[in-house]
């Protein structure tokens, strides 16, 4: 392998873990707060960490029962489940909304929240309009 | 005779595409069906009849604007019989009927009238009057001969003015053709939200009035179709297919027909006076495209008993 593959490698891994970290954690990481772990990553492990189907089901249907944004943001932070941003990937497929390869987590969690309790908010703002007034009910 | 509104407030979702390729579908199994264009754009009208065709046979006489302006102008009812086109083409080698009431360019100017019959001294006045304008669809459709027609489809406007609202008050179904996109889902929330606003307040002045005239307004939104779905290795593309989840988890019922994108045969059929459903083609695209118009006129034939 040459020294420009192995570059090219290293800085793959390095896109990729600023691409799992929130904006808070890269502020910590800069401020030194957080420092940079080597985990050796094996097949078992990665089977370990992926989400099974019945957690993704068990997610989705508590999301569903959040009423709004803030407490959908805090629900998909601090939940385990869907710490790594590949987790939060399968969520977002598993309930159908559309992500790329270029979202980063914030705009992944955004697109779940909006997908989810957004659609809901919009939809009772929508029916609570008062018609007769041109006022809010 | 079931009468159905194809509605959607947004332009451009394929109102008029369904509302033709389902006219013409239904009749090629034998069905009879009057379709009518509401739309002052006349885009149902201008998919079986070339303009010039309209200009010479109908603009004058057989347009549904001639039976609004009766009833502004003289305060009559002229027969909605009499305003009853069969358009040629679409009707050649099917077993069934496609008839149509044409629009007029200028019914865009029909509201604004109709809404001056609105006006009223006293709460009776007013209660009468709405009566009697939103139900003038109603009415006319009553005068036909029940056995007439298996089904009539009418292409609404764009909007909820109150030509699409004598749609709504005359309708048994409302089916919503819709393109998965954000505004989509939001428009689908008013809608609905307009809909039960109207036939609450009709229902309620159809039980206030206590004469037998007027009957209650009991429209059921049928379903939303899903029109312009771009399909990838079989299913539509992501960025769509989420708000078409959307949709369903809304709790709106949805058609499972879905009708894809296809610029190139959609775009100029209706210029030659046949629906896409009614040519004869060949090519996988277009026998995709045309399977799914029977798809969607099977579902129509399930769901509108």
């Amino acid at each position: 392998m040459t020294a420009r593959q192995d570059m090219k490698r290293l800085l793959q891994a390095l896109s990729k873990m600023l691409d799992q970290m929130t904006e808070e954690e890269y502020e910590q990481f800069l401020s030194g707060e957080l420092k940079l772990n080597f985990v050796r990553e094996d097949k078992e492990n990665r089977q370990v960490k992926e989400i099974s189907e019945e957690d993704l089901k068990s997610l989705s249907c508590k999301i569903n029962e959040l009423k709004d944004r803030e407490e959908a943001q805090d629900f998909l932070k601090n939940d385990p489940r869907v710490h790594l941003k590949d987790n939060l990937v399968r969520l977002a497929k598993f309930l159908q909304v559309h992500v790329v390869k270029s979202d980063k987590r914030e705009i992944i969690e955004e697109k779940i929240i909006e997908f989810v309790v957004g659609a809901k908010l919009r939809s009772e703002a929508i029916q609570g309009v008062n018609l007769k007034s041109g006022g809010g009910a | 005779m079931q009468t159905i509104s194809i509605i959607n407030y947004k332009g451009g979702v394929g109102k008029t595409t369904i509302t033709a390729n389902l006219a013409a579908s239904l009749a090629l199994r034998g069905k009879r069906v009057l379709a009518i264009d509401l739309d002052p754009q006349a885009s149902l009208t201008f998919s079986f009849y070339s303009v010039e065709e309209w200009s010479k046979n109908c603009e004058k006489s057989k347009t549904i604007k001639n039976w609004y302006d009766a009833f502004i102008d003289k305060d009559s009812d002229l027969d909605l019989l009499s305003l009853i086109v069969n358009p040629e083409k679409v009707n050649a080698n099917i077993e069934g009927k496609v008839d149509l009431i044409c629009s007029h360019l200028a019914l865009i100017n029909v509201d604004l009238e109709l809404a001056t019959r609105l006006i009223g001294g006293t709460e009776r006045d007013l209660r009468n009057n709405y009566l009697r304008v939103y139900s003038r669809l109603r009415q006319g459709l009553q005068s036909l001969a029940a056995e007439s027609y298996d089904f009539v489809l009418v292409d609404c406007p764009p909007n909820f003015n109150i030509v699409t609202k004598n749609s709504i008050v005359a309708s048994d179904y409302i089916l919503v053709p819709t393109k998965p996109d954000y505004l989509s889902t939001l428009g689908i929330d008013q809608l609905r939200k307009h809909v039960d606003e109207l036939v609450s307040t009709y229902n309620k002045y159809v039980k206030d009035a206590g004469n037998d005239s007027f009957q209650n307004a009991l429209p059921e939104i049928t379903g939303v179709v899903f029109t312009m779905v771009a399909i990838r290795d079989g299913s539509p593309i992501s960025a769509q297919k989420q708000y078409i989840q959307q949709i369903i988890n809304s709790g709106v019922s949805t058609w499972s027909t879905q009708i894809r994108e296809n610029k190139t045969i959609y775009a100029d059929a209706p210029e030659y006076g046949i629906p896409v459903v009614l040519k004869e083609v060949s090519g996988k695209t277009y026998e995709n495209v045309q399977d799914e118009l029977r798809k969607l006129t099977d579902e129509f034939l399930e769901k509108i008993k």
